[in-house]
């Protein structure tokens, strides 16, 4: 296809009497394309909605005027919201079809039959991609509907295998839970041992105590101190001797080691004995 | 041992994504005399040349290695830290790992072998470097400007502002360049002439400029700070002292030739000023046009001038400038329309985009009133072709011209102006108006002044039943598309001047595969040649708009004034030295030295008797190009700080693994 671009061209009458209708600068326009992508009727379009604003500009009038998309425009406004340029193409679309319809009129036709033609032309290519579109909204439909169908099966078998899932982990917290008893009468066990232990030790404690007097002391003296230690060590674990008869008997440090099943060992003793 | 401290940069992540930097440090730990090795985000950063700083300092560094981004971008840098951290600035070295290393290689392993290789080849290096110190130059204070167009005139004014004494060079009889010839200029439709004369007059009326017009440069000797520029005043045939500028030779002269002013469009005599506003407004012959010259028989412009001031006997004069700096804003030139024959170049009606201008212009032919070329109509409707030329590989122009889709949409609004009721068509492939509120423009001539702007490029202009038609393609809509135009313009290419070639060649500066002169780096020494003290101003480095001309002659002038401010100017070491003791005489060197840098000296002994003859290298004028020692026979000459031995050690380093 090919197009002229002169003088002679009736353009300027054509782009000010849309430019007046319609109230935009239509050279503006610098052909992003963004309408086109943003109408819904595009698709359905013989003229993409951007190239009906570029014969616009270069006063293709026949071009702008015979085509399906004047027509199939909803006037949605979309691409009107999204221009960059703030370009109202919907309101261009307007102005299109009433410069059709007065066309109509001034090359004389006989209206009836020109609207009626026009009706039938637009009737027939607006019914035809209708019906297209309603048979195919159907096939559509009937696929969400498989889909969801689908979908709904599916889903019901993943609730199935939650349940069971369920149930495994309540199973398992019971086990854990059983376990968790056994292991507290262990314990209970096992601190009653020690306690027998414990007992047994206090026993056998002071069967043996060892203690060496230091420097020159009388044997009852000796006697005396054992005889205390004795007593503290069975008492507690460290025994410290104050006065003993008209001695002063000073204990330093008695560390007792006990051990279990091991009789009871004074292992360091230094006592002093001041006169 | 040296005690060699090594620093490996990330980049951010332009080194650290292909090289495992972590493990380049820790093998740069392990490498003889190595004391300590470290890998930082960003060594240039202020912390990463204070760390650097740091460690040289506690570590008692001896020498340094740097292995970051090329030294182009950052030795500078780097050298002045080692000097802060105590160091002399050549004991630091280099290691590219992002455009030998990161940049090139894919594979992460292969990248971080090949760094490692390389911190070890130059930790090997770094042990031969010597202490060098800077060579300090004395400047002459005067500067040369080769061309003066807008932006050879702006940057005459700035240094002459700034004290100092220009030597202004145009090859032209007259100064103002393109500019003069413009009608008005974008994006505000001002006067061009009207400011360029302004401009012209300045030039002529400062004191510190001195003006050779239809001069060119002959030769250049010397160097930064020292050049010797002999320059070749043409003869005018007119003595300019004696001449009035009365006007009465170029009334009378019967030889007609095109005007070089009026872009062809029409024609001027043997003996002319090539527009009334010329500075200076002195006429020039001709003489290849000129029937005296030719034929001998002609004098009549002597026999008017009553100041007798036509010289036929002047002969081209050869004046010798001492400057110390020199910049170079000789423009560009417009490819010529017969290269596209397809776009009808021969009919008189389809003209370039300067002749529009000169068509428009109130100093032009029509006298400002835009009539068309062929029959003397106003034309009503134009098409302008842009892109004629530019982009197309297929004619050798793969760049875009730049200032085509603005001034094209100047021209626009200039048309609309003369004929309101015209329709302008334009042509595009792109259009690229990126300056400020310059798209702001284009879209004025498309929304404000109706132009028809068709994407596409044009297959032919026809003539067809006497009026021309525009055959394109609209590829917006994929169709072809036929207008009926009343003028066509082409906005053909911006070329490098023919002959600017020659001239790099004698200034030794490079210039590109368009013939537009190199800068030094396209981004951080853009008004800089790779020769020191040599400037770039305008168009002659690529297209550009009269702003950005503008702000270059400033940016050049600046610099000019930057190296005339300074008490000494320093040149880097790295220069070629001589061993007296080893070199035989033979002076090949000085063949092949391209600086002139090789002088001859005698070797006395000690009751003062010439013993022998042997090279010395002139340190002002040597580039350390290394040329000399590679020729050197017997290996007397060592370039310094790429001695054998570095270069020797370096080469070692790489076979030990």
């Amino acid at each position: 296809m090919k197009y002229e671009l002169s003088e002679e061209n009736c353009r300027w009458q054509f782009i000010q009497s849309i430019e007046t209708l319609s109230g935009q600068n239509i050279s503006v326009c610098y052909q992003c394309g963004k309408c086109s992508v943003s109408c819904p009727l595009c698709k359905d379009m013989e003229v993409k909605p951007n190239q009906i604003m570029r014969y616009i500009q270069l006063g293709l009038k026949d071009r702008a005027l015979i085509n399906n998309t004047i027509w199939l425009c909803a006037g949605c406004q979309t691409c009107s919201i999204r221009c960059p340029q703030k370009l109202d193409l919907a309101r261009v679309m307007d102005s299109l079809r009433i410069i059709h319809n007065q066309e109509v009129v001034r090359q004389n036709l006989p209206l009836t039959l020109s609207v009626k033609e026009f009706g039938q032309r637009i009737y027939r290519s607006l019914f035809s991609r209708l019906q297209r579109g309603v048979v195919r909204m159907r096939e559509k439909r009937a696929e969400e509907r498989e889909e969801r169908a689908e979908g709904r099966e599916e889903r019901a078998d993943g609730r199935e295998k939650r349940a069971e899932e369920r149930e495994e982990r309540a199973e398992g917290r019971e086990k854990r839970a059983e376990g968790r008893e056994k292991r507290a009468e262990e314990r209970e066990e096992r601190a009653e041992e020690m306690e027998k232990r414990a007992e047994k030790r206090e026993k056998r404690a002071g069967k043996e105590v060892d203690v060496r007097v230091a420097g020159e002391a009388s044997a009852a003296v000796e006697v005396d101190v054992r005889a205390n230690i004795k007593a503290n060590v069975k008492a507690g674990r460290e025994a410290e001797v104050g006065v003993v008869g008209n001695l002063a008997v000073a204990v330093d440090a008695v560390a007792v080691d006990v051990e279990e099943d091991a009789d009871i060992k004074v292992i360091e003793k230094v006592i002093e004995v001041e006169e | 041992m040296s005690r060699i401290g090594v620093f490996i940069c990330w980049c951010g992540s332009s080194i650290a994504e292909r090289v495992n930097v972590r493990e380049v440090a820790r093998y740069g730990a392990t490498l003889p005399g190595v004391v300590k090795a470290i890998d930082y985000q960003y060594l240039c950063s202020g912390p990463g040349q204070k760390l650097i700083v740091e460690v040289i300092r506690e570590h008692r560094l001896d020498r340094v290695v740097v292995a970051a981004c090329s030294p182009r971008m950052h030795e500078a840098t780097f050298r002045r830290v080692a000097v802060e951290g105590g160091l002399n600035p050549c004991l630091l070295e280099m290691v590219n790992v992002q455009e030998h290393c990161s940049w090139v290689h894919r594979n992460r392993t292969e990248a971080t072998v090949r760094a490692k290789n390389s911190v070890r080849m130059t930790v090997e290096r770094v042990k031969w470097n010597r202490s060098l110190n800077q060579i300090k130059i004395p400047v002459t204070k005067r500067a040369l400007v080769i061309g003066a167009g807008i932006a050879g005139i702006q940057a005459s004014l700035d240094i002459a502002a700034g004290g100092y004494e220009v030597v202004l060079l145009e090859k032209k009889p007259s100064i103002g360049g393109h500019m003069a010839q413009l009608a008005e200029i974008f994006p505000t439709l001002e006067c061009s002439p009207c400011i360029m004369t302004a401009h012209m007059f300045e030039v002529i009326h400062n004191p510190n400029i001195k003006l050779y017009s239809y001069s060119e440069l002959e030769s250049l000797e010397g160097y930064v700070g020292n050049f010797t520029a002999k320059i070749r005043k043409k003869a005018r045939s007119v003595d300019e002292h004696k001449c009035t500028g009365c006007g009465r030779c170029h009334q009378k002269c019967t030889a007609l030739v095109k005007s070089e002013f009026n872009e062809g469009l029409t024609s001027r005599p043997a003996i002319y000023i090539p527009f009334p506003q010329a500075v200076p407004d002195k006429p020039v012959i001709d003489r290849e046009v000129c029937l005296q010259f030719q034929k001998g028989d002609c004098g009549i412009c002597q026999e008017v001038c009553l100041a007798g001031a036509i010289d036929y006997q002047q002969e081209d004069e050869i004046v010798s400038e001492e400057v110390g700096a020199i910049v170079v804003a000789t423009g560009y030139d417009l490819m010529a329309k017969e290269m596209y024959p397809e776009y009808g170049g021969e009919y008189p009606d389809v003209i370039t985009s300067l002749q529009f201008e000169r068509l428009v212009s109130a100093s032009g032919p029509t006298h400002g009133e835009l009539r068309r070329p062929s029959d003397n109509k106003v034309p009503k409707s134009v098409v302008f072709i842009q892109c004629v030329g530019s982009m197309d590989a297929s004619h050798g122009i793969s760049y875009c011209s730049k200032i085509c889709c603005i001034y094209t949409a100047k021209q626009v609004m200039l048309f609309r102006h003369q004929c309101p009721e015209g329709q302008a068509y334009v042509f595009y492939v792109d259009i690229r108006a990126a300056g400020k509120s310059y798209n702001e423009f284009v879209r004025r001539a498309i929304e404000e002044y109706k132009a028809i702007y068709i994407r596409g490029r044009v297959s032919s202009v026809l003539l067809r039943d006497g009026s021309l038609v525009v055959c394109g393609a609209d590829t917006l809509i994929g169709e072809q598309v036929e207008i009926k135009a009343d003028l066509v313009v082409l906005a053909t290419a911006i070329i490098a001047t023919p002959g600017v070639e020659k001239l790099a060649r004698k200034l030794g500066i490079a210039y590109d595969l368009h013939s537009f002169l190199s800068e030094a780096h396209s981004r951080l020494r853009p008004v800089e040649t790779n020769s020191a003290g040599i400037f770039l101003a305008g168009a002659c480095q690529a297209p550009k708009d009269i702003a950005e001309s503008v702000a270059q002659a400033g940016a050049a002038a600046s610099k000019v004034l930057g190296l005339f401010g300074s008490r000494d100017f320093c040149q880097e070491p790295g220069l070629a030295k001589v061993n007296e003791n080893t070199c035989s005489g033979c002076f090949l060197c000085q063949e092949v030295c391209s600086f002139n840098a090789i002088e001859i000296k005698g070797l006395t002994d000690r009751r003062g008797e010439l013993v022998r003859m042997v090279s010395s290298v002139n340190t002002n004028k040597c580039r350390g190009c290394g040329t000399c020692a590679a020729a050197c026979r017997s290996n007397s000459i060592e370039l310094e700080g790429f001695n054998d031995q570095q270069i020797y050690s370096q080469i070692n380093a790489l076979g030990l693994r």
